[in-house]
C-alpha cells in the first residue's frame, strides 16, 4: 500500500463522509469483484498493515491510527496533536513530504514518512527498523573488526624482531581496541619483564621494564604471562590497576582486559588493554576480537623470538668458522681471501688457517688451505673440525707428510657422512739470507703455485690422495725454497673450476691462474691476493657457484 | 654455469655378473646423491663387476668425486670390483690431482 498514492476515496477512511459513497452500501463488498471496497474493508486493510499509519487533520491533530502505529508510538492518541507527548521528534512537519528519515523513539528505531492527502489531511507512515538497524550496525562492526585483523596481519608479520612485533601490537591496538595498550614480554633472565605501551593521547611509544614481582600488581597479568586463558574483563577490577600501568594523565582506568599472547608452548607475553571510565566496557565481541588479535600478535612475537635466538646461536657458531686473522710471522708475509658460494652465510667448505709455532725452539709455523666436500653450514662445520683436529695433531706431530695420514684416520673415524677433504699443507721455516723454506704436503688438492723473482710461475710437484675416503693415503711431499719476494700461492678448485668468461661456460683453469699470477710480480702479497680474487670474480661475472679460497705466503721482500 | 647439462644414468647388463653404468651430464653437488642412490641398489643383485663409462660427464665437482668414491667403497663392501672403462682427459687430470688414479682402475692413456 505504500507503492501507490491513495485515491481520493481512501482519504476518507475513518472520516464522517464514508457513508456518502456514491455506490450503494453492500453487506459483503468482497462479493462484488468489479465493485469498489466499502469503508469497513478499507479500515480493515489499514489495520492489517504492518506499517504504522497516523492520519492527521490540517491542525496536526490525529484523526485515525492503526494498530501498528499504536504499538510503535503508544503515546499517540486520536484527538490530540501527533507531535505532542514526547513524539515531537517523530512527527516533524519541517521534513519534506515523501522523504523517509530515521529517528530513535524510545527503545525503537523508526523510519518515518509524511504524505499529504488532498489539501487538508496528511498521514505519517511508520516502519519499525530496530532489528534491521541492529543488524546493519552489527554488520558494520564486524566489517570493522575484519578490516582491523586484515590490517594487523601484514603489520605483525613484517618483522622478525620481537621489539618491533610488540610495537606493532600496541600501535594496532590503540585506539581501535582500547585507550591504552601495553605488551609485557616474558621475563628474560634477570627477572625483568620488558614492556611497550601506546596510548591514544600520547603519540610516542613508551618502553620500560618491570620486575617479575611487580607483575602481580596488575589483576590477571601474572596469570596471562604464565599462559593461563584470559578471564572476562568484568572479572578484573580496574580499581586495582597500579599507576605505572597507565600513561601519565590517563586518569583512572574504567575497564581492563588482560590477554595472554600465545606462543610456542609458553606465552610470548601478555596484552594489557585499558579503557577510560567514560569508555565502553569490553563486551563479548571485543573480548573475542582481542583474543584473535592476541593469537596473531603472539605468533608473530614468538616467531621473532625464535628467530632472534637462532640467529644469535648462528652468529656464535659462525664466528668460530670464519677465516682467522692472519698472524705476523717474522720474515714472512701472509694474505688470504675466502668467498663463500652461498649468499646467505659467510661460511662454506673452503678454509685456511695458520698455526703459530709453539715456544719450543725449532718449531715451525704451519699454513693450511683446504676444501671440504659439500657446501654451506654442513661443510663449514667439517672445515672447523679439520682446523681443530690439525691444531690438536700439531701438538704431537708437525711434519706435513706425517700429519696428513693422521688427519685421514681422524676423518675416517668422523661421524659426518662423506667427510671428504682436500688440502694443501705447508710447514714454514725461515732460512738464511731472508729465504723461507716450505715443506709441502698436498692431499687431493690443486698443487700450490710459486711465483719466482723472474716472473715465472711453477707448479709444486707435491701430490697425494684426498682425505676421509680411503684407508691408505698416497703422498708425495715436496720442499720449496722461496727467495725474498717470491710467493707461494695456495688456492681451492673454486678458483680454477669457475665457469664464466666471455661465453659464460668456459672454465677458468690452472693456466689462466698461472698467467694472472705472473703479472703480480713485485706486488705486496695482499695486493696479489686482492688482484687474483678480483680477476676470478670478474671471470664469474656475477655468478657464484663454489667457495673460493686463496692464501699467499711470501718471503719478505729485500729492502 | 648458467646452463647445466642434466645428469643422466643408464644401466646395461653386459654379462651375467657385469653391469655397465653410463653417466652423462654434470655430476655435482645437486646430482651426486642420485648416483649414490643408484649404486646402492646395484650391489645386492648379481653384479660382481661394475664398469663405469664416464666419457659423457661434462663436469665433476668435489661432491661428484665423493659420489664416485662412495660407489667404489660400496663395491668393495660387496666384494665387487669397480673399473672405469672410459673417461675424459679432464677427469683423468682430476683423478691425478686427487691421487684417485692410484685407487681407481682407469683405462690406459692413449696418446693421439
Amino acid at each position: 500500500m505504500t507503492a501507490a498514492r491513495p485515491t481520493d476515496d481512501a482519504t476518507r477512511v475513518g472520516g464522517e463522509s464514508l457513508a456518502s459513497s456514491t455506490r450503494a452500501p453492500s453487506q459483503e463488498p468482497s462479493r462484488e469483484p468489479g465493485g469498489e471496497p466499502g469503508p469497513e474493508l478499507l479500515r480493515a486493510l489499514v489495520e492489517a498493515s504492518g506499517e504504522g499509519v497516523v492520519l492527521c487533520d490540517p491542525a496536526g491533530v490525529v484523526v485515525m491510527l492503526n494498530a501498528a502505529a499504536a504499538r510503535m508510538a503508544p503515546e499517540v492518541t486520536v484527538g490530540r496533536p501527533a507531535a505532542s507527548g514526547g513524539a515531537g521528534a517523530l512527527f516533524d512537519r519541517g521534513c519534506p513530504e515523501g522523504d523517509s528519515r530515521e529517528a530513535a523513539h524510545g527503545p525503537r528505531r523508526l523510519r518515518v514518512r509524511r504524505e499529504a492527502f488532498g489539501v487538508s489531511h496528511h498521514a505519517w507512515y511508520l516502519r519499525d527498523v530496530t532489528a534491521e538497524s541492529a543488524r546493519t550496525d552489527a554488520l558494520l562492526a564486524e566489517r570493522g573488526r575484519t578490516r582491523f585483523l586484515a590490517e594487523a596481519g601484514p603489520r605483525l608479520s613484517a618483522s622478525l624482531n620481537t621489539r618491533r612485533c610488540a610495537r606493532a601490537t600496541v600501535e594496532l591496538a590503540v585506539p581501535f581496541l582500547a585507550d591504552t595498550a601495553m605488551v609485557v614480554l616474558p621475563p628474560a633472565g634477570r627477572r625483568q619483564a620488558a614492556w611497550l605501551r601506546a596510548s591514544a593521547a600520547n603519540r610516542f611509544l613508551e618502553e620500560g621494564a618491570i620486575s617479575t614481582a611487580t607483575t602481580v600488581q596488575v589483576p590477571g597479568l601474572a596469570e596471562a604471562l604464565a599462559g593461563f586463558p584470559p578471564v572476562p574483563s568484568r572479572w578484573l577490577d580496574p580499581g586495582q590497576v597500579p599507576q605505572w600501568l597507565l600513561p601519565e594523565g590517563f586518569g583512572r582506568a574504567g575497564h581492563l582486559l588482560v590477554t595472554p599472547l600465545p606462543g610456542n608452548g609458553v606465552a610470548a607475553g601478555a596484552l594489557v588493554l585499558a579503557r577510560r571510565e567514560d569508555g565502553e566496557p569490553f563486551d563479548e565481541e571485543a573480548e573475542t576480537l582481542v583474543r584473535v588479535f592476541a593469537a596473531r600478535a603472539g605468533t608473530a612475537i614468538s616467531a621473532a623470538a625464535l628467530y632472534q635466538e637462532q640467529s644469535a646461536t648462528n652468529a656464535i657458531l659462525t664466528s668460530g668458522l670464519l677465516p682467522p686473522e692472519l698472524p705476523e710471522l717474522p720474515g714472512v708475509r701472509l694474505a688470504g681471501s675466502l668467498r663463500a658460494a652461498q649468499q646467505a652465510g659467510l661460511i662454506g667448505g673452503d678454509f685456511y688457517d695458520v698455526y703459530l709455532p709453539g715456544s719450543h725452539p725449532g718449531e715451525e709455523a704451519l699454513v693450511v688451505l683446504g676444501d671440504v666436500c659439500g657446501k654451506g653450514a654442513r661443510a663449514a662445520v667439517l672445515a672447523g673440525q679439520v682446523r681443530q683436529s690439525l691444531r690438536t695433531l700439531l701438538l704431537l706431530e708437525e711434519r706435513p707428510e706425517r700429519l696428513v695420514p693422521l688427519l685421514n684416520r681422524s676423518l675416517l673415524a668422523s661421524s659426518s657422512p662423506n667427510p671428504y677433504v682436500t688440502l694443501a699443507l705447508g710447514a714454514l721455516r725461515t732460512a738464511p739470507d731472508g729465504h723461507v723454506r716450505l715443506e709441502l704436503a698436498v692431499a687431493g688438492h690443486p698443487s700450490p703455485l710459486i711465483l719466482r723473482r723472474d716472473g715465472t710461475v711453477q707448479e709444486v710437484s707435491a701430490r697425494g690422495s684426498l682425505l676421509g675416503a680411503l684407508k691408505t693415503t698416497v703422498l708425495t711431499p715436496a720442499t720449496v725454497d722461496l727467495a725474498p719476494g717470491e710467493v707461494c700461492l695456495f688456492y681451492s678448485d673454486g678458483i680454477t673450476e669457475a665457469f664464466g668468461g666471455p661465453s659464460g661456460k668456459e672454465m677458468y683453469g690452472t693456466q689462466r691462474l698461472k698467467n694472472a699470477l705472473s703479472t703480480c710480480l713485485g706486488m705486496p702479497v695482499s695486493a696479489v691476493v686482492e688482484r687474483l680474487e678480483q680477476i676470478s670474480t670478474d671471470w664469474l661475472a656475477g655468478t657464484t657457484q663454489d667457495d673460493r679460497a686463496l692464501l699467499a705466503v711470501q718471503a719478505e721482500p729485500a729492502r | 654455469m648458467l646452463e647445466k647439462t642434466p645428469f643422466r644414468t643408464e644401466v646395461h647388463s653386459t654379462a651375467s655378473d657385469t653391469m655397465l653404468l653410463v653417466l652423462t651430464g654434470d655430476l655435482d653437488y645437486d646430482t651426486a646423491a642420485d648416483l649414490f642412490t643408484l649404486a646402492e641398489g646395484l650391489f645386492p643383485g648379481q653384479a660382481r663387476h661394475l664398469e663405469l663409462d664416464l666419457s659423457g660427464l661434462n663436469f665433476v665437482d668435489s661432491s661428484g668425486v665423493a659420489a664416485l668414491i662412495n660407489v667404489y667403497n660400496a663395491a668393495h663392501d660387496h666384494d665387487a670390483t669397480m673399473r672405469i672403462v672410459a673417461l675424459t682427459s679432464y677427469l683423468r687430470h682430476l683423478f691425478r690431482v686427487t691421487a684417485l688414479d692410484q685407487v681407481f682402475e682407469l683405462p690406459a692413456e692413449t696418446h693421439p
